[in-house]
C-alpha cells in the first residue's frame, strides 16, 4: 500500500506576528554577490599560476607564497590599523596578491616581491580607497612600480622555464643556453641541465628586429622563422614569462571561466584582441639593414614572404606576447578599475589593444601591457561620461 | 547552457538592458485554476491603489449578495467595489493591503452556507461583432475591472482617456514576466479566444491602428496557439485570410484595429513592462514620468481581458463585476501551491492557512520575487492588484548583506531605460532631490532589476523609487 507523503500536509502553524522579516526586493533571489566574483576571480587567477608552477617549479611557488602572503599581511595589519574587523578585503587582497605574482619573472628576488605586493596592497589599494574606489588597478600600478624601482631584475636577457621531463620538479636554476635563438623547447636538454634559457617574444618584438640582406619584411620573416618560438611553445607557455604570463593556454581557460560566470564582458577581450591585432599589422615594425642602420618595414601586417603570410604570424606574436594576455583576460575585467557599462568597456579594451602595441614597438618599453592599462584606467572617467546612457525619452 | 549562450550572445532582444533570468522550472506552471474556499470573513478595500476611496453605498448591518455594489466610485480615479460572496455588512474598518497602509475596507461576514461559485467560463459567441467603445466603458465601470500596471488604473477611465488622446497602438501584454508568478500563463491558455477577440474589439473601439499580442517567442506551444486564435478573429479582419469569402467582406470591410497582430518577443526581463513593450514593438520611448498613452500607445495585460470580458453582457452571459483575482500561491514554504481564485479582501492569513504551510515561513511577499513588498504581518488583504504570493523560508530568504559599491556597472548596464541606479542610490542616500532631477529618476520602471544584479546587494531600486516619489511630488 502506498503511503502518502506527510510532508505536503499543513503541519507547520502560521508564522508568529513579529517574526516574518521585510525588506526590500528582491525575495529569496539574486546575482552572486561580492565574495563569489571574488572567488571566481582568484580561481582564474590559480588556473594562471598553477600553469606557472608547472612551468618554473618551486621558483613560482616562492614568488607566489611571497606575494600572497605579504599582501594578506599588509591588508590585515592596514584593517587593524583602521580598527575595522576582518572582513571580505582580505580575500580580495589575496586576490591582488596572487595577481601580482602572476605578472613578476619566476627567478626574481624575495625584495622585489615584498616591495611590489606592498606597493600593490597599501598604494595600490588600501590608500586609494579601497575597492570600487581606486582608479588604477593595483596589480597594474605595482608591476610598473617595481619595473622602475628594480629595472634590471626584471628585464633579464634570458627567461628561463623548465624543459621538457623536468617540469614542475625541476630546478630552474641549473639552466643552459638554447642552442640558437627561437630554438625549440623540445629540443633534448644538455647533460645536468633541467631548464632553457630563452629570450621572450616580447624583448624581442620591442627591439629592432634583425634582418636578412634584402628588403625590409625579411626581417619579418627572419623573426618569425629564427627568433620567435613555435606556436606550441607561445601558447603552453614553454616560451617564457611572467609566473602567470607565460601560459597563454590557461589564460584562455581562465577567461572562459570569467566569461560564463559574466564577470568579463567577451565584447571587452574582443575589442582588445582585434584592436591590438589590427595596430600591430599596422605600425610599422623596425627592422635593422645588414649595414647596421635601423629600416622599418610599414604595413608588417600584409607582408608576404614566398607566399607564406609572416605579417600575419608576426601580429599573431605580437598578440600572445608579454603581458598582452594577462592584462586584457585578467586584470582588464576587475570590477573597479575598469568602465560601467558595456560600451565604455569596448573603449576600454580599444584603448587597451593599441597602447600596448603603441608603447611596445614605437617606444620600446618593458611590461608595455601594464603601462597601457595604467592609461586606460586613467580615461576611465572620461570613458564612463562619453558612454553614459541616454535616459529614455530624454 | 542555453542561458550561458544567451548571456553572452543574447544582448539585444527589442531593447538595450535587461537580462535572461536563468531558466527554473516552476512549480505552479500548468496547474489548474482553484477557488478557495470562502472565509468567515472579507475586509473589502474600498481604494484601490494610489486613487480615491469609493463611497460606500450600503449601510453596516445591511445584506448583501455576491456581486452587488458595496462602494461607489464619485470621481473618475476611483473604481467601484462590490462584494465578492453573499454575506452582511457588519463594520467600516480600515486594513493594510501590500501596497498602502491604512485603507478603508467593509468587513464582510460571509454567510456560512454559501455554496463555492465556479468561475464562470468564457465563450465568447463567434458571431458576435463585439462591442463598441461605450460599452466597454460602461462594462469596465459597471464592473470595477482594473489593470495591474495602467495608469490611471481604472480600466473605464484609461479607456475614456485612450479615446479622448487617440493612440495609434494598442499592446496586449501576454509575457511570463516575473519569476514563479505563472497565474498570466494559465489565464492566458484558458481564455485565449476571449483574450484575442477582446483586444481587438479594444484596439478598434479606440480607434487604433494595430492591435498587438506580445507573446514570449522561446515558448513554441502557446506562441502556435496564439498564432491560431488570432487566425480565428471573425469577420475577415485578420491580416492572414488571404482571400476573404465574398459575403464576408460584404458584411465587414477590414477595420483598422481590429487584426491582432502577434509580437513574438524574447523573454528578457522585463520585457512585460509597459514603457519597455512600447519601445520594443512600436519603437517608441516614453519621455520620464509620464506614460505610454503619451506617445501614442496602450498596452494592457492580458489578464485585464479577462476580467473586462467577464463584466461584459452578451447572449447567455451575465456580467460579472471583478470581485476575484486569480493569484499564484507558491514558494518552498506552500505545502500545496497552486493557482487559486481568490475573492478581494481575503486576509493573507486565509490564504496561507487554507493552502498550508510545510515549513517555516521567514518572508511573506505580495508580488513577485523581484518587485513585490515582503509583508509585516499577515492582516494585510488581497486587493485587485495581488498576483502573487510568495512564503519564503529561511533556506531560500536571502537576507541582503549590502557591501561597498565596486563599481561593476551592471546596475546601469542593465537598466532597461538607461538610468545609471547607483548614483541615483547615492543622491538618495544624501536627500538631494533637486541635483536628482537631472538624472531623470521618473523614468525608473521599477522593475527590480538594480537590485537583483547588483553583487554588493545594495537596496538600488528601492533608492531610485524613493527618489522617484520625491521628484515625481517636488
Amino acid at each position: 500500500m502506498r503511503h502518502e507523503r506527510t510532508s505536503h500536509d499543513a503541519v507547520v502553524s502560521l508564522p508568529e506576528p513579529g517574526t516574518l522579516r521585510i525588506g526590500p526586493a528582491p525575495h529569496g533571489q539574486g546575482r552572486p554577490g561580492l565574495v563569489p566574483i571574488t572567488v571566481t576571480f582568484t580561481v582564474a587567477a590559480g588556473l594562471a599560476a598553477a600553469a606557472g608552477v608547472v612551468l618554473f617549479g618551486w621558483h613560482a611557488v616562492r614568488v607566489l607564497a611571497i606575494s600572497v602572503s605579504v599582501a594578506l599581511l599588509v591588508e590585515s595589519l592596514f584593517n587593524a590599523m583602521k580598527g575595522r574587523s576582518p572582513s571580505w578585503s582580505e580575500s580580495h587582497a589575496l586576490l591582488i596578491g596572487l595577481l601580482f605574482a602572476c605578472t613578476l619573472p619566476p627567478t626574481v628576488s624575495w625584495r622585489v616581491v615584498v616591495a611590489g605586493s606592498f606597493i600593490t596592497v597599501i598604494v595600490g589599494e588600501a590608500l586609494s580607497g579601497g575597492v570600487g574606489n581606486y582608479l588604477w588597478h593595483p596589480v597594474a600600478l605595482g608591476r610598473v612600480a617595481v619595473q622602475m624601482l628594480f629595472h634590471r631584475e626584471l628585464s633579464p636577457e634570458h627567461w628561463p622555464v623548465l624543459g621538457p621531463g623536468h617540469l614542475v620538479w625541476g630546478n630552474l636554476g641549473r639552466a643552459a643556453e638554447m642552442p640558437r635563438p627561437g630554438g625549440r623547447s623540445s629540443h633534448p636538454l644538455p647533460q645536468d641541465a633541467e631548464a632553457w634559457l630563452v629570450s621572450r617574444t616580447d624583448d624581442l618584438l620591442r627591439t629592432a628586429l634583425p634582418t636578412a640582406p634584402g628588403a625590409p619584411a625579411d626581417g619579418l620573416t627572419a623573426f618569425v622563422r629564427d627568433l620567435a618560438p613555435s606556436w606550441w611553445d607561445t601558447i603552453s607557455g614553454a616560451a617564457g614569462g611572467g609566473v602567470g604570463e607565460a601560459c597563454v593556454a590557461a589564460l584562455l581557460v581562465a577567461a572562459g571561466l570569467l566569461i560564463w560566470r559574466g564577470f568579463l564582458r567577451w565584447p571587452m577581450a574582443a575589442t582588445a584582441i582585434v584592436v591590438a591585432g589590427a595596430a600591430a599589422a599596422v605600425l610599422p615594425a623596425r627592422v635593422q639593414t645588414p649595414d647596421g642602420m635601423v629600416a622599418s618595414c610599414t604595413v608588417p601586417g600584409l607582408a608576404l614572404r614566398d607566399g607564406l603570410p609572416v605579417g600575419i604570424a608576426y601580429v599573431l606574436y605580437h598578440l600572445t606576447a608579454g603581458g598582452l594576455p594577462l592584462v586584457g583576460l585578467l586584470l582588464a575585467p576587475d570590477p573597479s578599475s575598469s568602465p560601467l557599462t558595456s560600451r565604455g568597456h569596448l573603449m576600454f579594451g580599444a584603448i587597451i589593444g593599441l597602447l600596448t602595441i603603441l608603447l611596445r614597438v614605437e617606444a620600446g618599453l618593458p611590461a608595455a601591457a601594464y603601462w597601457a592599462l595604467l592609461a586606460a584606467n586613467t580615461l576611465v572617467p572620461t570613458i564612463n561620461r562619453l558612454t553614459r546612457r541616454r535616459v529614455f525619452g530624454t | 547552457m542555453t542561458s550561458v549562450l544567451q548571456q553572452v550572445f543574447g544582448r539585444g532582444g527589442g531593447f538595450r538592458g535587461g537580462i535572461f533570468l536563468p531558466p527554473r522550472r516552476e512549480t505552479t506552471a500548468g496547474m489548474p485554476v482553484q477557488s478557495l474556499p470562502p472565509p468567515s470573513f472579507l475586509c473589502v478595500p474600498l481604494q484601490y491603489d494610489d486613487g480615491p476611496p469609493a463611497t460606500p453605498c450600503v449601510e453596516v448591518g445591511d445584506r448583501v449578495r455576491g456581486g452587488d455594489r458595496i462602494g461607489r466610485a464619485d470621481s473618475p480615479d476611483a473604481v467601484d467595489v462590490h462584494a465578492p460572496l453573499a454575506g452582511r455588512i457588519t463594520a467600516l474598518v480600515r486594513v493594510d493591503s501590500a501596497r498602502r497602509t491604512d485603507i478603508p475596507a467593509m468587513r464582510l461576514e460571509i454567510s456560512p452556507d454559501q455554496a463555492e461559485q465556479p468561475p464562470t467560463p468564457l465563450r465568447v459567441p463567434d458571431d458576435w461583432d463585439g462591442p463598441g467603445l461605450d460599452e466597454l466603458v460602461q462594462a469596465a465601470e459597471a464592473g470595477g475591472v482594473t489593470d495591474d500596471r495602467a495608469s490611471p488604473a481604472g480600466l473605464a477611465a484609461l479607456l475614456a482617456e485612450t479615446h479622448r488622446r487617440g493612440v495609434r497602438h494598442v499592446i496586449i501584454n501576454a509575457l511570463p514576466g516575473e519569476p514563479m508568478l505563472t497565474a498570466g500563463a494559465v489565464l492566458l491558455d484558458d481564455h485565449l479566444d476571449a483574450i484575442v477577440r477582446l483586444a481587438g474589439w479594444i484596439g478598434m473601439a479606440v480607434g487604433a491602428e494595430h492591435t498587438w499580442l506580445a507573446v514570449d517567442r522561446a515558448d513554441g506551444a502557446r506562441l502556435r496557439r496564439c498564432r491560431i486564435a488570432a487566425r480565428r478573429v471573425p469577420l475577415g479582419r485578420t491580416r492572414r485570410t488571404r482571400m476573404p469569402a465574398p459575403q464576408e467582406t460584404h458584411r465587414a470591410a477590414p477595420v483598422a484595429g481590429a487584426t491582432v497582430r502577434l509580437a513574438p518577443l524574447a523573454n528578457k526581463y522585463p520585457q512585460h513592462v509597459p514603457v519597455v513593450l512600447a519601445a520594443s514593438i512600436v519603437g517608441v520611448e516614453t519621455p520620464p514620468g509620464g506614460t505610454t498613452l503619451d506617445v501614442g500607445v496602450l498596452v494592457l495585460e492580458a489578464r485585464t481581458m479577462v476580467d473586462l470580458a467577464t463584466a461584459l453582457a452578451w447572449a447567455g452571459h451575465e456580467p460579472v463585476p471583478m470581485t476575484h483575482r486569480v493569484v499564484t500561491v507558491t514558494g518552498p514554504a506552500v505545502a500545496r501551491p497552486g493557482h487559486y481564485r481568490i475573492p478581494v479582501g481575503t486576509r493573507f492569513e486565509d490564504v496561507l492557512r487554507h493552502v498550508g504551510l510545510r515549513q517555516a515561513v521567514r518572508r511573506v511577499v505580495d508580488g513577485g520575487p523581484l518587485t513585490g513588498r515582503a509583508l509585516g504581518h499577515l492582516d494585510v488583504v488581497v486587493t485587485k492588484h495581488t498576483s502573487g504570493v510568495l512564503a519564503l523560508d529561511r533556506a531560500t530568504d536571502r537576507v541582503p548583506e549590502p557591501g561597498p559599491c565596486v563599481r561593476c556597472g551592471w546596475c546601469q548596464d542593465d537598466c532597461p531605460v538607461g538610468l545609471d541606479p547607483q548614483a541615483l542610490l547615492d543622491l538618495a542616500e544624501r536627500g538631494d532631490v533637486t541635483a536628482a532631477t537631472a538624472w531623470h529618476p521618473r523614468a525608473c520602471v521599477e522593475c527590480g532589476l538594480c537590485s537583483y544584479v547588483c553583487p554588493a546587494q545594495l537596496p538600488l531600486a528601492e533608492g531610485v523609487a524613493r527618489l522617484k516619489r520625491a521628484v515625481s511630488c517636488k
